[in-house]
Protein backbone atom coordinates (compact mmCIF):
# COMPACT_ATOMS: atom_id res chain seq x y z
CA UNK A 1 0.00 0.00 0.00
CA UNK A 2 1.32 3.40 -0.94
CA UNK A 3 1.33 6.22 1.58
CA UNK A 4 -1.30 8.87 0.96
CA UNK A 5 -0.03 11.61 -1.31
CA UNK A 6 2.69 9.58 -3.02
CA UNK A 7 0.40 8.18 -5.69
CA UNK A 8 0.59 9.93 -9.03
CA UNK A 9 -2.27 12.37 -9.46
CA UNK A 10 -3.84 13.89 -12.57
CA UNK A 11 -6.28 16.81 -12.50
CA UNK A 12 -9.80 16.22 -13.84
CA UNK A 13 -9.06 19.13 -16.18
CA UNK A 14 -5.94 21.25 -16.68
CA UNK A 15 -6.09 24.82 -15.50
CA UNK A 16 -8.75 24.46 -12.79
CA UNK A 17 -6.47 24.79 -9.76
CA UNK A 18 -2.88 24.95 -8.49
CA UNK A 19 -1.51 22.90 -5.59
CA UNK A 20 -0.77 25.02 -2.51
CA UNK A 21 0.91 22.56 -0.13
CA UNK A 22 -0.58 19.43 1.46
CA UNK A 23 -4.01 18.86 -0.05
CA UNK A 24 -4.73 22.59 -0.21
CA UNK A 25 -5.33 24.12 -3.62
CA UNK A 26 -6.05 27.54 -5.05
CA UNK A 27 -8.60 27.84 -7.82
CA UNK A 28 -7.63 29.44 -11.13
CA UNK A 29 -10.06 32.22 -12.01
CA UNK A 30 -10.04 35.24 -14.29
CA UNK A 31 -10.79 38.90 -13.76
CA UNK A 32 -12.18 41.15 -16.46
CA UNK A 33 -10.46 44.51 -16.85
CA UNK A 34 -13.46 45.80 -18.79
CA UNK A 35 -16.26 45.12 -16.25
CA UNK A 36 -14.16 44.31 -13.16
CA UNK A 37 -15.87 40.98 -12.57
CA UNK A 38 -14.16 37.73 -11.61
CA UNK A 39 -15.28 34.33 -12.85
CA UNK A 40 -14.39 30.64 -12.61
CA UNK A 41 -13.22 28.51 -14.36
CA UNK A 42 -10.54 30.60 -16.05
CA UNK A 43 -11.31 31.60 -19.64
CA UNK A 44 -10.18 34.09 -22.23
CA UNK A 45 -13.62 35.66 -22.65
CA UNK A 46 -15.59 37.39 -19.92
CA UNK A 47 -19.01 35.71 -19.51
CA UNK A 48 -20.51 38.98 -18.20
CA UNK A 49 -19.52 41.34 -21.00
CA UNK A 50 -17.91 39.21 -23.71
CA UNK A 51 -14.67 41.22 -23.69
CA UNK A 52 -11.25 39.59 -24.06
CA UNK A 53 -9.30 41.91 -21.76
CA UNK A 54 -9.17 39.41 -18.92
CA UNK A 55 -6.29 38.37 -16.70
CA UNK A 56 -5.62 35.25 -14.67
CA UNK A 57 -6.00 35.39 -10.89
CA UNK A 58 -5.70 32.82 -8.12
CA UNK A 59 -8.59 32.72 -5.63
CA UNK A 60 -8.04 32.64 -1.86
CA UNK A 61 -8.13 29.16 -0.40
CA UNK A 62 -10.69 30.31 2.22
CA UNK A 63 -14.36 30.97 1.60
CA UNK A 64 -17.67 30.69 3.48
CA UNK A 65 -20.58 28.35 2.86
CA UNK A 66 -23.84 30.08 1.92
CA UNK A 67 -26.06 27.10 1.07
CA UNK A 68 -25.19 23.41 1.06
CA UNK A 69 -26.91 20.13 0.36
CA UNK A 70 -25.87 16.49 0.15
CA UNK A 71 -25.77 14.09 -2.79
CA UNK A 72 -26.16 10.44 -1.77
CA UNK A 73 -26.63 8.77 -5.17
CA UNK A 74 -23.74 9.04 -7.65
CA UNK A 75 -24.81 11.56 -10.30
CA UNK A 76 -24.35 10.71 -14.01
CA UNK A 77 -20.69 10.25 -14.97
CA UNK A 78 -19.42 10.49 -11.38
CA UNK A 79 -17.23 7.67 -10.04
CA UNK A 80 -16.09 9.28 -6.78
CA UNK A 81 -17.28 8.58 -3.25
CA UNK A 82 -20.79 9.34 -1.98
CA UNK A 83 -22.24 10.97 -0.03
CA UNK A 84 -20.70 14.33 -0.76
CA UNK A 85 -21.98 17.88 -0.56
CA UNK A 86 -22.72 20.53 -3.15
CA UNK A 87 -22.54 24.12 -1.98
CA UNK A 88 -22.69 27.77 -2.83
CA UNK A 89 -19.54 29.26 -1.30
CA UNK A 90 -18.72 32.95 -1.14
CA UNK A 91 -15.36 34.71 -1.14
CA UNK A 92 -14.73 38.02 0.62
CA UNK A 93 -14.87 39.74 -2.77
CA UNK A 94 -18.50 38.66 -3.25
CA UNK A 95 -17.62 36.07 -5.90
CA UNK A 96 -19.69 32.93 -5.41
CA UNK A 97 -18.97 29.40 -6.62
CA UNK A 98 -20.94 26.20 -6.95
CA UNK A 99 -18.57 23.54 -5.72
CA UNK A 100 -18.37 20.09 -4.17
CA UNK A 101 -18.20 20.20 -0.37
CA UNK A 102 -16.69 17.41 1.70
CA UNK A 103 -19.51 16.84 4.16
CA UNK A 104 -22.22 14.31 4.89
CA UNK A 105 -24.88 16.78 6.07
CA UNK A 106 -25.53 20.43 5.22
CA UNK A 107 -23.26 22.98 6.94
CA UNK A 108 -24.45 26.09 8.75
CA UNK A 109 -24.55 29.29 6.77
CA UNK A 110 -21.25 31.14 7.10
CA UNK A 111 -19.21 28.04 7.96
CA UNK A 112 -15.60 28.63 6.89
CA UNK A 113 -14.19 26.24 4.30
CA UNK A 114 -10.95 25.91 2.35
CA UNK A 115 -10.31 24.63 -1.14
CA UNK A 116 -8.71 21.19 -1.33
CA UNK A 117 -7.86 18.51 -3.87
CA UNK A 118 -10.45 15.71 -3.94
CA UNK A 119 -9.80 12.26 -5.39
CA UNK A 120 -12.76 11.22 -7.57
CA UNK A 121 -11.47 8.23 -9.50
CA UNK A 122 -8.57 6.37 -11.10
CA UNK A 123 -7.25 6.96 -14.60
CA UNK A 124 -6.57 4.17 -17.12
CA UNK A 125 -2.90 4.43 -16.09
CA UNK A 126 -3.61 3.98 -12.37
CA UNK A 127 -3.20 7.62 -11.38
CA UNK A 128 -5.63 9.30 -9.01
CA UNK A 129 -8.02 11.68 -10.77
CA UNK A 130 -8.27 14.85 -8.71
CA UNK A 131 -10.78 17.67 -8.77
CA UNK A 132 -11.49 20.63 -6.51
CA UNK A 133 -13.73 20.69 -3.47
CA UNK A 134 -14.16 22.63 -0.25
CA UNK A 135 -13.59 21.21 3.22
CA UNK A 136 -14.87 22.58 6.53
CA UNK A 137 -12.02 24.34 8.40
CA UNK A 138 -12.74 22.66 11.74
CA UNK A 139 -12.12 19.19 10.38
CA UNK A 140 -8.43 18.35 9.93
CA UNK A 141 -9.06 15.48 7.48
CA UNK A 142 -12.49 15.13 5.95
CA UNK A 143 -14.46 11.91 5.90
CA UNK A 144 -15.27 12.06 2.21
CA UNK A 145 -11.60 12.39 1.23
CA UNK A 146 -10.72 9.45 3.46
CA UNK A 147 -13.38 7.27 1.90
CA UNK A 148 -12.04 8.29 -1.52
CA UNK A 149 -8.77 6.63 -0.58
CA UNK A 150 -10.62 3.60 0.72
CA UNK A 151 -12.21 3.24 -2.67
CA UNK A 152 -8.77 3.36 -4.24
CA UNK A 153 -7.35 0.55 -2.09
CA UNK B 1 -56.62 43.36 -39.58
CA UNK B 2 -53.90 42.19 -37.22
CA UNK B 3 -53.06 38.53 -37.87
CA UNK B 4 -53.80 36.13 -35.04
CA UNK B 5 -53.02 32.54 -34.13
CA UNK B 6 -55.70 30.23 -32.76
CA UNK B 7 -55.49 26.76 -31.28
CA UNK B 8 -57.59 24.68 -33.65
CA UNK B 9 -57.07 21.46 -31.72
CA UNK B 10 -54.97 19.86 -29.00
CA UNK B 11 -54.00 16.33 -28.00
CA UNK B 12 -51.83 14.35 -25.63
CA UNK B 13 -50.26 10.99 -25.16
CA UNK B 14 -50.59 10.42 -21.39
CA UNK B 15 -47.44 10.95 -19.32
CA UNK B 16 -45.90 7.87 -17.71
CA UNK B 17 -43.57 5.03 -18.65
CA UNK B 18 -44.23 3.01 -21.77
CA UNK B 19 -41.42 0.50 -22.37
CA UNK B 20 -43.24 -1.04 -25.32
CA UNK B 21 -43.65 2.20 -27.27
CA UNK B 22 -41.08 4.13 -29.28
CA UNK B 23 -40.72 7.89 -29.01
CA UNK B 24 -42.21 8.26 -32.49
CA UNK B 25 -45.24 6.21 -31.44
CA UNK B 26 -45.83 8.49 -28.44
CA UNK B 27 -45.58 11.52 -30.71
CA UNK B 28 -47.85 10.02 -33.34
CA UNK B 29 -50.57 9.35 -30.75
CA UNK B 30 -50.52 12.99 -29.65
CA UNK B 31 -50.56 14.24 -33.26
CA UNK B 32 -53.51 12.03 -34.19
CA UNK B 33 -55.40 13.27 -31.13
CA UNK B 34 -54.70 16.91 -32.01
CA UNK B 35 -55.69 16.49 -35.67
CA UNK B 36 -58.89 14.73 -34.65
CA UNK B 37 -59.67 17.45 -32.12
CA UNK B 38 -59.06 20.15 -34.75
CA UNK B 39 -61.00 18.36 -37.45
CA UNK B 40 -58.00 18.90 -39.72
CA UNK B 41 -56.68 16.33 -42.19
CA UNK B 42 -52.95 15.60 -42.16
CA UNK B 43 -52.62 16.90 -45.72
CA UNK B 44 -53.95 20.30 -44.59
CA UNK B 45 -50.91 20.81 -42.31
CA UNK B 46 -48.37 23.05 -44.04
CA UNK B 47 -45.44 22.78 -41.62
CA UNK B 48 -44.43 20.89 -38.48
CA UNK B 49 -42.45 22.19 -35.50
CA UNK B 50 -41.27 19.54 -33.04
CA UNK B 51 -39.69 20.14 -29.62
CA UNK B 52 -37.57 17.42 -28.04
CA UNK B 53 -34.34 17.29 -26.04
CA UNK B 54 -33.33 13.64 -26.13
CA UNK B 55 -35.18 12.68 -29.32
CA UNK B 56 -32.07 12.50 -31.49
CA UNK B 57 -31.76 12.91 -35.24
CA UNK B 58 -34.91 13.89 -37.17
CA UNK B 59 -37.25 13.06 -34.30
CA UNK B 60 -40.24 14.93 -35.74
CA UNK B 61 -39.68 13.41 -39.18
CA UNK B 62 -39.89 9.93 -37.66
CA UNK B 63 -43.29 10.77 -36.17
CA UNK B 64 -44.59 11.86 -39.55
CA UNK B 65 -43.24 8.69 -41.14
CA UNK B 66 -45.71 6.77 -38.97
CA UNK B 67 -48.63 8.99 -39.95
CA UNK B 68 -48.32 9.22 -43.71
CA UNK B 69 -45.79 11.95 -44.37
CA UNK B 70 -46.82 14.68 -46.81
CA UNK B 71 -43.46 16.30 -47.62
CA UNK B 72 -44.00 19.55 -45.69
CA UNK B 73 -41.19 21.36 -43.80
CA UNK B 74 -40.33 19.77 -40.44
CA UNK B 75 -38.21 21.66 -37.90
CA UNK B 76 -36.88 19.99 -34.75
CA UNK B 77 -36.26 22.36 -31.85
CA UNK B 78 -34.24 21.95 -28.65
CA UNK B 79 -34.58 24.49 -25.84
CA UNK B 80 -34.32 22.40 -22.68
CA UNK B 81 -37.53 22.27 -20.65
CA UNK B 82 -38.96 24.97 -22.93
CA UNK B 83 -38.51 22.95 -26.14
CA UNK B 84 -42.20 22.35 -26.81
CA UNK B 85 -43.05 26.00 -26.29
CA UNK B 86 -40.05 27.08 -28.38
CA UNK B 87 -41.57 25.01 -31.19
CA UNK B 88 -44.90 26.75 -30.54
CA UNK B 89 -43.21 30.16 -30.71
CA UNK B 90 -41.66 29.40 -34.11
CA UNK B 91 -44.92 27.98 -35.44
CA UNK B 92 -46.89 30.99 -34.29
CA UNK B 93 -44.37 33.42 -35.79
CA UNK B 94 -44.64 31.61 -39.11
CA UNK B 95 -48.45 31.90 -38.99
CA UNK B 96 -48.44 35.55 -37.99
CA UNK B 97 -45.89 36.30 -40.70
CA UNK B 98 -48.34 34.95 -43.25
CA UNK B 99 -46.16 32.00 -44.25
CA UNK B 100 -48.75 29.35 -43.39
CA UNK B 101 -52.43 29.03 -42.51
CA UNK B 102 -52.28 25.77 -40.58
CA UNK B 103 -49.32 24.24 -38.74
CA UNK B 104 -48.69 21.40 -36.32
CA UNK B 105 -46.69 21.77 -33.10
CA UNK B 106 -45.42 18.69 -31.31
CA UNK B 107 -43.48 18.16 -28.09
CA UNK B 108 -42.33 14.72 -27.02
CA UNK B 109 -39.82 12.87 -24.88
CA UNK B 110 -38.84 9.42 -23.69
CA UNK B 111 -36.47 9.53 -20.71
CA UNK B 112 -34.91 6.99 -18.40
CA UNK B 113 -35.74 6.93 -14.69
CA UNK B 114 -33.67 8.81 -12.14
CA UNK B 115 -31.17 11.63 -12.45
CA UNK B 116 -31.02 12.94 -15.99
CA UNK B 117 -27.73 12.64 -17.86
CA UNK B 118 -27.26 15.72 -19.98
CA UNK B 119 -24.67 16.70 -22.56
CA UNK B 120 -25.01 20.16 -21.00
CA UNK B 121 -22.30 19.15 -18.53
CA UNK B 122 -18.70 18.72 -19.65
CA UNK B 123 -17.00 15.41 -18.75
CA UNK B 124 -14.84 17.16 -16.11
CA UNK B 125 -18.00 18.52 -14.47
CA UNK B 126 -19.54 15.05 -14.37
CA UNK B 127 -16.34 13.61 -12.89
CA UNK B 128 -16.38 16.38 -10.27
CA UNK B 129 -19.90 15.54 -9.06
CA UNK B 130 -21.32 18.72 -10.58
CA UNK B 131 -24.02 17.00 -12.67
CA UNK B 132 -26.30 16.29 -9.69
CA UNK B 133 -29.36 18.17 -10.93
CA UNK B 134 -31.52 17.69 -7.79
CA UNK B 135 -28.72 19.27 -5.73
CA UNK B 136 -29.04 22.50 -7.72
CA UNK B 137 -32.81 22.39 -7.13
CA UNK B 138 -32.08 21.90 -3.41
CA UNK B 139 -29.73 24.89 -3.22
CA UNK B 140 -32.30 27.11 -4.98
CA UNK B 141 -34.96 25.79 -2.62
CA UNK B 142 -32.82 26.73 0.39
CA UNK B 143 -32.39 30.26 -0.90
CA UNK B 144 -36.13 30.62 -1.51
CA UNK B 145 -36.93 29.19 1.93
CA UNK B 146 -34.68 31.79 3.49
CA UNK B 147 -36.08 34.66 1.44
CA UNK B 148 -39.72 33.65 1.84
CA UNK B 149 -39.59 32.20 5.37
CA UNK B 150 -40.69 28.77 4.21
CA UNK B 151 -40.43 25.48 6.09
CA UNK B 152 -40.26 21.96 4.62
CA UNK B 153 -43.98 21.66 5.52
CA UNK B 154 -44.74 24.39 2.98
CA UNK B 155 -42.89 22.51 0.26
CA UNK B 156 -44.85 19.39 1.21
CA UNK B 157 -48.08 21.38 0.96
CA UNK B 158 -47.34 22.19 -2.70
CA UNK B 159 -47.02 18.46 -3.37
CA UNK B 160 -50.28 17.73 -1.52
CA UNK B 161 -52.05 20.38 -3.61
CA UNK B 162 -50.70 19.24 -6.96
CA UNK B 163 -51.20 15.56 -6.27
CA UNK B 164 -54.81 16.27 -5.29
CA UNK B 165 -55.20 17.95 -8.68
CA UNK B 166 -53.40 15.09 -10.42
CA UNK B 167 -55.89 12.62 -8.96
CA UNK B 168 -58.43 14.29 -11.27
CA UNK B 169 -56.26 14.00 -14.39
CA UNK B 170 -56.34 10.66 -16.25
CA UNK B 171 -53.25 11.72 -18.26
CA UNK B 172 -51.05 12.09 -15.14
CA UNK B 173 -48.56 9.41 -14.03
CA UNK B 174 -49.29 9.75 -10.29
CA UNK B 175 -53.02 9.82 -9.56
CA UNK B 176 -53.09 9.09 -5.82
CA UNK B 177 -53.56 11.99 -3.40
CA UNK B 178 -50.85 12.23 -0.72
CA UNK B 179 -50.62 13.75 2.75
CA UNK B 180 -48.06 16.20 4.08
CA UNK B 181 -46.78 13.51 6.45
CA UNK B 182 -46.28 11.05 3.60
CA UNK B 183 -44.34 13.62 1.57
CA UNK B 184 -42.05 14.43 4.50
CA UNK B 185 -41.58 10.70 5.18
CA UNK B 186 -40.45 10.00 1.60
CA UNK B 187 -36.66 9.57 1.23
CA UNK B 188 -34.54 12.70 1.58
CA UNK B 189 -32.83 13.08 -1.82
CA UNK B 190 -30.92 16.35 -1.39
CA UNK B 191 -31.82 18.33 1.75
CA UNK B 192 -34.33 19.95 1.99
CA UNK B 193 -35.92 18.10 -0.95
CA UNK B 194 -37.60 14.75 -0.37
CA UNK B 195 -38.26 12.32 -3.22
CA UNK B 196 -41.93 13.25 -3.59
CA UNK B 197 -41.04 16.95 -3.80
CA UNK B 198 -39.21 16.23 -7.08
CA UNK B 199 -40.85 15.53 -10.42
CA UNK B 200 -39.99 12.28 -12.20
CA UNK B 201 -38.40 12.30 -15.64
CA UNK B 202 -40.69 10.15 -17.78
CA UNK B 203 -42.34 9.80 -21.20
CA UNK B 204 -45.14 11.50 -23.05
CA UNK B 205 -46.15 13.75 -25.91
CA UNK B 206 -48.35 16.76 -26.61
CA UNK B 207 -49.49 18.35 -29.86
CA UNK B 208 -51.52 21.34 -31.00
CA UNK B 209 -52.75 22.47 -34.40
CA UNK B 210 -52.50 26.22 -34.92
CA UNK B 211 -54.59 28.12 -37.43
CA UNK B 212 -54.87 31.70 -38.64
CA UNK B 213 -58.65 31.31 -38.61
CA UNK B 214 -60.69 30.91 -35.43
CA UNK B 215 -61.96 27.33 -35.12
CA UNK B 216 -65.68 26.74 -35.51
CA UNK B 217 -66.54 25.70 -32.00
CA UNK B 218 -68.36 27.28 -29.10
CA UNK B 219 -65.24 28.12 -27.11
CA UNK B 220 -62.09 28.75 -29.13
CA UNK B 221 -58.64 29.65 -27.85
CA UNK B 222 -56.56 32.52 -29.12
CA UNK B 223 -52.83 32.78 -28.36
CA UNK B 224 -52.35 36.22 -26.85
CA UNK B 225 -48.61 35.93 -26.21
CA UNK B 226 -45.64 33.60 -26.43
CA UNK B 227 -42.35 34.76 -24.94
CA UNK B 228 -39.03 32.94 -24.83
CA UNK B 229 -36.15 34.30 -22.84
CA UNK B 230 -32.71 33.15 -21.71
CA UNK B 231 -30.31 34.26 -18.98
CA UNK B 232 -27.90 37.03 -18.22
CA UNK B 233 -24.71 35.86 -16.52
CA UNK B 234 -24.66 36.73 -12.84
CA UNK B 235 -26.78 34.64 -10.48
CA UNK B 236 -24.71 31.70 -9.27
CA UNK B 237 -27.93 29.68 -8.80
CA UNK B 238 -29.40 30.67 -12.16
CA UNK B 239 -30.83 27.99 -14.43
CA UNK B 240 -27.90 28.51 -16.80
CA UNK B 241 -26.05 26.44 -14.16
CA UNK B 242 -22.81 28.42 -14.02
CA UNK B 243 -19.84 27.48 -11.84
CA UNK B 244 -19.51 31.04 -10.55
CA UNK B 245 -21.51 34.22 -10.09
CA UNK B 246 -22.06 37.08 -7.69
CA UNK B 247 -24.06 37.59 -4.56
CA UNK B 248 -27.09 39.81 -5.16
CA UNK B 249 -26.57 40.09 -8.89
CA UNK B 250 -29.93 41.88 -9.06
CA UNK B 251 -30.60 40.57 -12.57
CA UNK B 252 -34.15 39.55 -13.55
CA UNK B 253 -34.36 35.78 -13.98
CA UNK B 254 -35.21 34.20 -17.35
CA UNK B 255 -38.72 33.49 -16.01
CA UNK B 256 -39.20 37.12 -14.96
CA UNK B 257 -38.02 38.29 -18.37
CA UNK B 258 -40.35 35.92 -20.20
CA UNK B 259 -43.33 36.83 -17.98
CA UNK B 260 -42.79 40.56 -18.40
CA UNK B 261 -42.56 40.16 -22.18
CA UNK B 262 -45.70 38.00 -22.31
CA UNK B 263 -47.78 40.36 -20.14
CA UNK B 264 -46.64 43.29 -22.30
CA UNK B 265 -47.50 41.52 -25.55
CA UNK B 266 -50.92 40.39 -24.30
CA UNK B 267 -51.67 43.71 -22.63
CA UNK B 268 -52.78 41.96 -19.45
CA UNK B 269 -51.58 41.72 -15.85
CA UNK B 270 -51.17 38.79 -13.49
CA UNK B 271 -54.39 39.77 -11.68
CA UNK B 272 -56.36 39.21 -14.92
CA UNK B 273 -55.45 35.49 -15.01
CA UNK B 274 -57.90 32.69 -14.19
CA UNK B 275 -55.39 29.84 -14.04
CA UNK B 276 -51.68 29.14 -14.29
CA UNK B 277 -49.66 26.05 -15.22
CA UNK B 278 -46.11 26.62 -13.95
CA UNK B 279 -42.80 24.80 -13.67
CA UNK B 280 -42.97 22.60 -10.57
CA UNK B 281 -39.89 20.46 -11.26
CA UNK B 282 -39.62 20.60 -7.51
CA UNK B 283 -42.04 21.91 -4.93
CA UNK B 284 -40.00 25.04 -4.19
CA UNK B 285 -39.81 25.84 -7.90
CA UNK B 286 -43.58 26.35 -8.00
CA UNK B 287 -43.42 28.83 -5.12
CA UNK B 288 -40.57 30.70 -6.80
CA UNK B 289 -42.69 30.90 -9.95
CA UNK B 290 -45.47 32.65 -8.00
CA UNK B 291 -43.03 35.49 -7.38
CA UNK B 292 -41.38 35.49 -10.81
CA UNK B 293 -44.72 35.51 -12.62
CA UNK B 294 -46.03 38.31 -10.42
CA UNK B 295 -48.77 36.14 -8.88
CA UNK B 296 -47.60 37.43 -5.49
CA UNK B 297 -45.23 40.17 -4.33
CA UNK B 298 -41.71 39.31 -3.10
CA UNK B 299 -42.14 37.84 0.37
CA UNK B 300 -45.67 36.68 -0.48
CA UNK B 301 -45.10 33.08 -1.65
CA UNK B 302 -46.06 31.57 1.69
CA UNK B 303 -49.23 33.65 2.03
CA UNK B 304 -50.25 32.78 -1.54
CA UNK B 305 -49.91 29.08 -0.75
CA UNK B 306 -51.52 29.18 2.71
CA UNK B 307 -54.48 31.24 1.51
CA UNK B 308 -55.58 28.36 -0.71
CA UNK B 309 -55.76 30.75 -3.67
CA UNK B 310 -53.69 28.41 -5.84
CA UNK B 311 -55.85 25.32 -5.18
CA UNK B 312 -58.64 24.22 -7.49
CA UNK B 313 -61.57 26.34 -6.33
CA UNK B 314 -59.26 29.15 -5.19
CA UNK B 315 -58.93 32.59 -6.73
CA UNK B 316 -56.05 31.63 -9.06
CA UNK B 317 -55.58 27.85 -9.32
CA UNK B 318 -52.00 26.81 -10.17
CA UNK B 319 -51.22 23.47 -11.81
CA UNK B 320 -54.75 22.07 -11.88
CA UNK B 321 -53.38 19.43 -14.27
CA UNK B 322 -51.47 18.07 -11.27
CA UNK B 323 -48.29 19.76 -12.46
CA UNK B 324 -45.06 17.96 -13.19
CA UNK B 325 -45.21 16.59 -9.64
CA UNK B 326 -48.19 14.46 -10.72
CA UNK B 327 -47.59 14.12 -14.44
CA UNK B 328 -43.82 13.64 -14.45
CA UNK B 329 -41.58 15.59 -16.78
CA UNK B 330 -40.92 14.45 -20.33
CA UNK B 331 -38.81 17.52 -21.17
CA UNK B 332 -39.87 18.24 -24.74
CA UNK B 333 -43.53 17.52 -24.02
CA UNK B 334 -44.09 19.16 -20.66
CA UNK B 335 -44.37 22.81 -21.74
CA UNK B 336 -46.68 22.04 -24.63
CA UNK B 337 -48.79 19.80 -22.39
CA UNK B 338 -49.33 22.84 -20.15
CA UNK B 339 -50.70 24.62 -23.23
CA UNK B 340 -52.97 21.65 -23.95
CA UNK B 341 -54.24 21.75 -20.35
CA UNK B 342 -54.98 25.48 -20.48
CA UNK B 343 -56.80 25.03 -23.80
CA UNK B 344 -58.99 22.31 -22.30
CA UNK B 345 -59.71 24.56 -19.33
CA UNK B 346 -60.57 27.58 -21.47
CA UNK B 347 -62.79 25.44 -23.68
CA UNK B 348 -64.59 24.12 -20.61
CA UNK B 349 -63.54 20.54 -21.32
CA UNK B 350 -61.42 19.77 -18.24
CA UNK B 351 -63.97 17.53 -16.52
CA UNK B 352 -63.53 17.09 -12.74
CA UNK B 353 -60.67 19.60 -12.58
CA UNK B 354 -62.44 22.35 -14.51
CA UNK B 355 -61.72 25.91 -13.36
CA UNK B 356 -65.19 27.42 -13.63
CA UNK B 357 -65.50 30.27 -16.10
CA UNK B 358 -61.80 30.35 -17.02
CA UNK B 359 -61.12 32.91 -19.76
CA UNK B 360 -57.40 33.71 -19.46
CA UNK B 361 -54.60 31.28 -18.66
CA UNK B 362 -50.80 31.36 -18.47
CA UNK B 363 -48.20 28.64 -18.91
CA UNK B 364 -44.61 28.81 -17.68
CA UNK B 365 -41.59 26.58 -18.17
CA UNK B 366 -37.95 27.15 -17.34
CA UNK B 367 -34.89 24.97 -17.38
CA UNK B 368 -31.36 24.37 -18.33
CA UNK B 369 -29.77 26.71 -20.79
CA UNK B 370 -31.29 28.82 -19.32
CA UNK B 371 -34.54 28.63 -21.26
CA UNK B 372 -37.77 30.17 -20.02
CA UNK B 373 -41.08 30.30 -21.87
CA UNK B 374 -44.39 31.93 -20.97
CA UNK B 375 -47.60 31.77 -22.99
CA UNK B 376 -50.88 33.57 -22.41
CA UNK B 377 -54.02 32.01 -23.87
CA UNK B 378 -57.52 33.44 -24.03
CA UNK B 379 -60.98 32.06 -24.69
CA UNK B 380 -62.85 33.98 -27.38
Amino acid sequence: MEAAGTKKQVPVREGLFELAGGDEIRLCASECNHCDRAFFPRAGLCPYCGETDVEPVLLDSQAAVIFSTVVSTPPPGFTGPVPFGLAVVRYGSGLELIAPLLCTSPLAKGAPVRSVAWVVGTSDHGAEIVTYAFRPLEVASGGAAESAREVEQ
Amino acid sequence: MKPEAFVAGAGLHPFGRFPDKSLAELGAAAVRAALRDAGVRRDEIQAVFCGTVYGGVAAGHKVLSLLGATGVPVVNVEAGCASGVAALALARSALLGGQYDSVLVLGMEKMPKGMIRSSFFEPWQERSGLSATPAYFALRAQRLMEEEELKPEHLAEVVVKNRAHGARNPDAMFRQPVTREQVLASPLVCPPLHLWMLCSPNEGAAAVVLSRRPPERAAAVRIRAVALRSHVYGDVLGEHTPMSGWADSGMPSPSQRAAQAAYAEAGVEARDLDLVECQDTDAARELLAYRELGLCPPGGCRAALESGATRLGGRLPVNVSGGLLSKGEPLGASGLAQVVEVCRQLEGRAGPRQVEGARLGLTHTVGRGANAAVTILERI
